[in-house]
């Protein structure tokens, strides 16, 4: 039972973490939800139409408030291990060292003749299957990316005609919701802050330090060391 | 409910452990993940076509 938990420790971590954040944004959003209606209805001189908690978690407003987060975290991530193949950040332990930019040799990534007798299945098969598992870790993220950001797309739409009825103006079609302001505004505001955090993680890893981070180069490693992990 | 020789713990991590072993563990949380994101995405994707 230690073992295993210590094993998995980080994984199990963020596991708790996003349940507890997720029930937290379900029951905060919940209650400025309606707020939001008793304030709206008392305005206009009508009967607030408040939601209970069961149904508020199956709202569009909570699914694209979750996915539009979900949709930039993995842009972000993917957009991490794709551009990190090609450019470098000196001095950063995010990044390669200059002349390692591109794909790398058979060589450098366990491949060919130099396949362990331990690697993946995959790794070893050649093919279509190599050039799959070759790139797996990007093809996975950016599914996920785009299925989010479709999830963020029906869910806002359906939202967005929602309040279009209400106030009595024209529905839009779903293309023509993703020409909408209201979906390119959730969309950028969640882009900019990961685009800036990942920058940053890349730049002020050069000169920062966290002791005993894999994130971050070992306190005494010089500025200039470029991919050196703690 | 926990196997012949397993320490005491919740019955799923005995469970895991008596099935996979620990090298499975690490099979079992990225499935765990996987699992979660596909459920999640599915969830948000039927509200939203389904206008609720």
């Amino acid at each position: 039972m230690r073992r295993f938990v210590r094993e998995q420790s980080l994984s199990l971590a963020f596991l708790t973490l996003f349940l507890a954040s997720l029930a937290g944004q379900a029951v905060a959003g919940w209650h400025d939800y309606n707020n939001l209606e008793t304030w709206h209805a008392q305005m206009a001189g009508e009967v607030p139409e408040t939601l209970s908690l069961g149904r508020y978690v199956v709202s569009s407003t909570f699914a694209q408030a979750v996915t539009e987060n979900w949709q930039s975290e993995y842009l972000q991530f993917m957009l991490f291990i794709l551009l990190t193949i090609w450019f470098i950040q000196k001095g950063s332990p995010e990044s390669k060292q200059r002349g390692e930019e591109g794909g790398e040799s058979d060589e450098q990534q366990s491949l060919g003749d130099h396949v362990r007798p331990d690697s993946p299945k995959w790794a070893k098969a050649g093919g279509w299957r190599l050039w799959v598992y070759s790139n797996s870790l990007v093809l996975v993220m950016a599914t996920v990316w785009l299925w989010s950001w479709f999830a963020q797309s029906v869910s806002g739409w359906s939202e967005s005609n929602a309040d279009r009825i209400e106030h009595e103006q024209p529905s839009l079609s779903w293309l023509g919701y993703l020409g909408s302001a209201d979906f390119w505004q959730t969309t950028l505001q969640n882009w900019q802050s990961e685009f800036l955090a990942v920058g940053s993680m890349a730049v002020l890893t050069i000169y920062l330090r966290q002791r005993g981070s894999p994130e971050s180069k070992p306190v005494g490693c010089p500025h200039h060391t470029t991919s050196v992990q703690g | 409910m926990q196997g012949a020789g397993h320490r005491a713990g919740p019955f799923c991590v005995a469970w895991i452990r008596h099935r996979v072993g620990y090298r499975g563990a690490m099979r079992v949380m990225f499935v765990t993940y996987l699992l979660v994101i596909v459920a999640g995405l599915t969830f948000f994707t039927i509200i939203g076509l389904t206008h609720h």
